[in-house]
């Protein structure tokens, strides 16, 4: 919670500071914009880890390997940082920056996605004895 | 969250707009225009910083 208000008041303080800076420098007025949103990350994520260990002590109790855990951590974290590094392309107005940074982490998740879809495919023609 | 170097930032941008109002008055572009630029390499080092801490979190936190 404590994390949350500080994270509300500098976002405030922040966007002040970008209405008066954004008509003099934009670039600088963008600059504040990504350094608040990457400190906000930074401070959101940090509560994450947690959670994080409480998924993979679960894992370790499926018995499963961390090859079928690992491929799904990492498409979230492709996913986490192509929205991001896309919300500030599109913010400095490079619209069409963000699609690409965003179609980019999509074809990045499938390419992760892959090893566990080969594997599926695996089991099921080993289950139907092919 | 450090406030402080919005803060730092942000009194950079408005050293670099005065300053660069002045030159442009005073008829110096060109030197208003190395201001600005330079004001604003100052302000992306800072920026780029932070935003390789945040990349190296998520590489560290998702297990990359």
């Amino acid at each position: 919670m404590d994390t949350y208000v500080k994270i509300a008041a500098c976002s405030v303080v922040c966007a002040i500071l970008c209405a008066v800076l954004k008509p003099h420098e934009g670039a600088i007025s963008l600059a504040i914009s990504v350094l608040c949103a990457a400190g906000a990350a930074i401070a959101a994520l940090g509560l994450l880890s947690p959670v994080l260990e409480f998924f993979e002590k679960l894992l370790s109790y499926t018995g499963l390997s961390s090859a079928v855990f690992s491929p799904l951590l990492k498409t979230v974290a492709i996913a986490l940082l192509g929205q991001v590094a896309g919300a500030f392309c599109q913010d400095a107005g490079q619209g069409a920056l963000g699609k690409m940074v965003e179609l980019c982490g999509t074809v990045l998740c499938l390419c992760t996605g892959l090893p566990l879809a080969t594997m599926l495919l695996e089991l099921l023609l080993e289950l139907g004895g092919g | 969250m450090e406030i402080d170097l919005i803060f730092k930032i942000a009194a950079v941008g408005i050293i670099v707009s005065i300053l660069n109002q002045v030159l442009v008055r005073s008829g110096r572009e060109e030197q208003a225009t190395m201001t600005s630029l330079a004001g604003l390499v100052v302000v992306l080092m800072i920026v780029v910083q932070r935003i390789a801490e945040l990349f190296d979190l998520v590489k560290t936190l998702f297990r990359f």
